[in-house]
């Protein structure tokens, strides 16, 4: 394993490509890292090629991972629902008999929905809207839009939120706590710790979130096949627009 | 007695003169364990029927488990799900023991899965292939790294 590059956090939007852990990954994103692809290729690697192109856009277009043509949308307005949602989607992509790929697939859309509802809308003084502890029915217009499709090589999933709250500094130091200060992963406080959004940064391949502020946040993951998965192969985008 | 809600619940029973507790179903938000706490002694938790656990729930867990470090606890029959959280978030296991986990196997052949039940004294001794029940094929693989799946155990 080599060692993590060094991120300069004064240049904007740069690119890191290398062969490092989701540990190290972690450290990159807690210094102010945006697109972190870790692969054997460098920066040949497709991925990274392709953020690298998109790096360019004023609108960044999805990764080739996103499945978006041929994939699944339900908008969700209710936390109790989730549950039938989440088991509808892994019947929905063929995998719901096959435990190891279903967990999986089921804790990522869970930590991403519960995010998206609890997290994503606040009161006027800044604390969240809904309560974690009971059942929560959103207004219509803040129901979130998940996505997911399947693949020969893969799932793709995303939950999309119509708060626009997240930020690059509540992901950075959510990672960097659960990497390396296991002794305070659990925050006790009701503004959320980001321990959700850790367990699935750590569960899948390739990590996206688009966010435009004050509007909408998106949060896009694929998850590749059993055969195909390597711990150390994985990549972090971070797009915020309208900036 | 048993605490129940929708998703969840605790089932106390008595196994060779010891308490167990069998939690069931999904571990979220509105899961309580308040009732494994009331016991005095040593705290036995079968993990093989929970389904799922979400953030919220592992919150839920960690700050339980503080409330009872001080007792002998052990972790029976942890299926896979559970592991990931251990590994994931040390916390998880506070001061328990882990007595006993399922170790997941998936044959590349047919793609059947199998879960084996190891005790602790194989924690580091796991085949990493066994035979398929299904199609015989001898390349029924361990679904993740050895290394990986106990990392728990050097956590301890």
């Amino acid at each position: 394993m080599s060692a993590a590059p060094k991120f300069d956090p004064n240049a904007n939007d740069q690119l890191i490509c290398g062969l490092f852990s989701k540990k190290e990954a972690a450290q990159l994103i807690a210094d102010g890292g945006t697109h972190i692809h870790s692969t054997t290729e460098g920066y040949r690697d497709e991925m990274a090629r392709f953020t690298n192109a998109l790096l360019n856009e004023k609108n960044p277009q999805p990764h080739p991972w996103q499945l978006l043509p041929n994939c699944r949308e339900v908008s969700l307005a209710s936390s109790g629902e989730r549950y039938k949602l989440i088991k509808r989607a892994t019947v929905d992509m063929g995998i719901f008999s096959r435990r190891g790929y279903s967990e999986k697939v089921e804790c990522v859309m869970e930590e991403l929905i519960t995010n998206g509802i609890f997290h994503a809308y606040v009161n006027a003084d800044g604390s969240n809207k809904y309560r974690r502890e009971s059942s929560v029915k959103l207004e219509d217009k803040e129901a979130l839009v998940v996505r997911y499709g399947a693949s020969q090589e893969g799932i793709f999933i995303s939950v999309e939120d119509k708060g626009g709250r997240l930020t690059l500094e509540d992901i950075g130091s959510a990672f960097y706590r659960c990497y390396y200060n296991p002794d305070n992963q659990i925050v006790d406080d009701e503004q959320g710790s980001g321990l959700g959004l850790y367990m699935v940064f750590d569960l899948v391949t390739h990590f996206r979130v688009d966010v435009f502020p004050g509007q909408r946040t998106v949060v896009s993951c694929w998850i590749a096949g059993r055969r195909i998965a390597h711990p150390s192969i994985f990549s972090f985008n971070f797009f915020k627009r309208g900036a | 007695m048993n605490i129940t809600n929708d998703r969840f619940k605790i089932v106390r029973a008595e196994h060779e003169g010891r308490i167990v507790f069998y939690l069931q179903g999904d571990i979220d938000e509105d899961a309580v364990f308040d009732q494994i706490a009331q016991e005095s002694g040593e705290v036995i938790i079968n993990w093989k029927g929970v389904t799922s656990i979400n953030s919220c729930g592992v919150r839920n867990w960690v700050n339980f488990i503080k409330t009872v470090a001080d007792r002998t606890i052990y972790y029976i029959e942890c299926p896979p799900l559970v592991v990931k959280q251990m590994n994931m978030i040390p916390s998880f296991l506070g001061t328990a023991t882990v007595y006993s986990v399922y170790v997941p196997y998936v044959c590349d052949n047919c793609d059947a899965e199998k879960l084996v039940l190891v005790t602790a004294e194989k924690f580091g001794s796991v085949e990493e292939t066994i035979q398929c029940d299904q199609c015989q094929s001898p390349e029924m693989e361990l679904d993740g790294h050895p290394k990986h799946y106990f990392t728990f155990g050097r956590a301890k």
